[in-house]
């Protein structure tokens, strides 16, 4: 079973997506290491955390029977439409607060289990569900933040990303018995790389490449480009994103604002200048971050423009995960570069 | 890219058959994921794409619950004003929504002001945020107190009007409700504000502040925009749960946004 192919198929066949449906299949289930997954769940995990610490710290704003949306504005929400309503959660049921307060601190618990790889897969698919549950019961307070929390956890749960920097792996090497449990390895999703009987050093040791890897890190990219694309698609409706003017107009929504940008009115050809490549890079994502010479460039621009807008508009959190999310585009062979020679 | 090479890979690969089986509900979900902002973009004023439309209701209970119902519209067509939600609750009646005046006009010793969002008393951003979009969120689900005669004929918009409105009052009655139990107030008056955005001259020539009060106005509830035919009672001032009927206007119902024209809506 060893191989050294551990790279994005799209790195070994000149980057372009594959014609033939073997190449197609190839595209999304050829086996990668989860060297950048590991990353991202951790990421993805804390931000879970954070995002229903948050929650918790307002608990009877947000749930309960006094709830700024209670059930009865849920219900008029959601049965609004011509079609039924799918966004059922067991939340929108009862306003017991104590319920919420319990599904809260359960969610938050799978996100710390989560992001340091404690029964990965079980932890993982627990805070997606928990999470998917509290955003179907608030409604109104959302915004893209939860839109990419939900996206990655939900791509990173067919993953194996708690092989590598794990609690789950720890345990493997200092506890193999525990960890050689059939149950454990059921929690944990770390079945396949369990020690062996009679080779255990070994295979922990060895590095996991595996089909679940690039059937996640694959969903990850194609959804993120479908984001950028309609994302992209959208502002070229709006004047301000052509006569150059949207950076001026971001940077005085106070709303917004963390920071003071509105010295960038003073060199209005640089405002003009970054709201056209913000609004050239966005709609063009989708084609220059699979070839590989064009790819750092698309990525060194959602960094820029994700980091300035955790900066400067407000919405940390939000630029953060979305510099997160286009970690999935980072060949994981280069990611492993910075991993502890252990680990490698 | 890299001459790395792994050497140690154990490598875990499924069997042709498992792949041709698994891309089936690969390509359905990333269907979904493309339906619904493909879906969003195809609409007008003249119809939804029959395509757009087919495909995403197809799939529109799967992405639903999945939470891929999302249009991706971030600050897009362009960047917009912010809309806050102010909130008055007083031991005695509030007067109608103060467009054309300050709130330090208000005559009530008691009166407490609560502000969606505030970033002095909510702390940290993201708690922030949360109020802020739904203040967003308020905005954009509201429906005029009452329709012009001329709106009223049309029995589409008519209709519409009418579950928008109920909606709106719902969401409306929720959040004076919640207001009620954690003030101690009777009476509660909820104020929609928009912040425009400042040309630049403004900003950097004239040095007014983002902050100062002048680019806050106070959005109608009524479809006028006259003040001489505000109701006496505001739209937002909700008693006993009930929706308070405005005095010069008894037979008047109100209609919900999304049957407006896009002019007519909010201001």
């Amino acid at each position: 079973m060893a191989s050294n192919k551990t790279t994005f198929p799209m790195h070994t066949g000149g980057d372009a997506p594959p014609r033939a449906f073997h190449g197609l299949l190839g595209f999304f289930f050829d086996p990668t290491t989860s060297h950048t997954l590991e990353v991202i769940r951790i990421a993805t995990g804390l931000m879970i955390v954070y995002v229903h610490t948050i929650w918790l710290s307002r608990l009877g704003d947000f749930f309960g029977p006094h709830a700024l949306i209670n059930l009865d504005a849920w219900r008029a929400i959601h049965d609004a439409g011509e079609t039924p309503d799918a966004k059922w959660t067991y939340l929108a049921q009862t306003d017991s607060l104590w319920i919420a307060s319990t599904h809260e601190w359960g969610a938050l618990i799978a996100g710390i289990f989560a992001a340091i790889g404690f029964m990965t897969r079980t932890s993982l698919i627990a805070a997606w569900l928990l999470t998917l549950l509290t955003a179907h019961r608030l409604t109104g307070f959302l915004f893209g933040l939860d839109q990419i929390v939900l996206m990655l956890s939900s791509y990173l749960c067919l993953s194996q990303a708690g092989t590598l920097l794990s609690v789950d792996r720890f345990l493997s090497t200092r506890l193999p018995a525990l960890t050689s449990l059939s149950w454990y390895g059921l929690l944990s999703g770390f079945s396949t790389v369990r020690p062996t009987a009679g080779n255990s050093t070994s295979s922990v040791n060895e590095c996991i490449a595996s089909w679940n890897n690039t059937l996640s890190a694959r969903l990850m990219q194609l959804h993120l480009c479908i984001i950028y694309l309609f994302g992209g698609l959208g502002k070229l409706r709006g004047e301000m994103w052509w006569d150059g003017s949207a950076m001026w107009f971001s940077a005085s929504a106070y709303e917004y604002q963390s920071l003071d940008l509105t010295w960038i009115g003073n060199y209005p050809v640089m405002a003009a200048l970054l709201t056209h490549i913000t609004i050239f890079w966005e709609v063009t994502y989708i084609a220059i971050v699979w070839p590989r010479w064009t790819r750092p460039i698309a990525l060194l621009l959602a960094v820029l423009v994700h980091g300035g807008i955790a900066i400067f508009l407000g919405m940390t959190t939000f630029g953060w995960i979305m510099i997160v999310a286009n970690m999935a585009f980072i060949n994981p062979d280069l990611m492993r570069r910075i991993y502890p020679t252990a680990l490698r | 890219m890299t001459d790395f090479k792994a050497t140690t890979a154990k490598e875990f690969r499924l069997s042709r058959r498992w792949q041709w089986l698994l891309l089936v509900p690969v390509m359905v979900h990333l269907l979904a994921v493309f339906s619904e902002p493909f879906h969003f973009f195809s609409r007008s004023d003249v119809q939804s794409a029959p395509d757009a439309t087919l495909l995403r209701n197809w799939l529109h209970p799967y992405s639903q619950w999945m939470y891929l119902d999302h249009g991706y519209f971030f600050f897009a067509p362009n960047p917009g004003p912010g809309h806050l939600l102010r909130i008055s609750a007083s031991d005695d009646p509030l007067p109608p929504a103060a467009e054309h005046r300050s709130h330090e006009d208000e005559v009530t010793s008691d009166l407490i002001v609560l502000l969606l969002p505030d970033r002095k008393s909510q702390f940290p951003r993201l708690l922030y945020h949360r109020y802020f979009m739904l203040s967003e969120f308020y905005y954009n689900r509201y429906a005029p107190y009452e329709l012009t005669p001329e709106l009223s004929r049309d029995p589409v918009l008519m209709q519409n009007w009418k579950s928008d409105r109920k909606l709106y009052t719902k969401i409306q009655q929720s959040i004076i409700s919640h207001t009620k139990n954690k003030t101690g107030k009777t009476f509660v008056r909820l104020d929609r504000l928009e912040r425009a955005l400042p040309e630049r001259a403004s900003i950097l020539k004239q040095g007014i502040r983002l902050t100062d009060p002048q680019w806050i106005s106070v959005l109608p509830e009524t479809m006028s925009e006259s003040p001489s035919i505000q109701p006496q009672t505001s739209a937002s001032s909700v008693r006993n749960g009930t929706e308070e009927q405005p005095i010069n206007n008894e037979n008047a119902e109100a209609i919900p946004a999304q049957a407006l024209p896009q002019k007519d809506r909010g201001r």
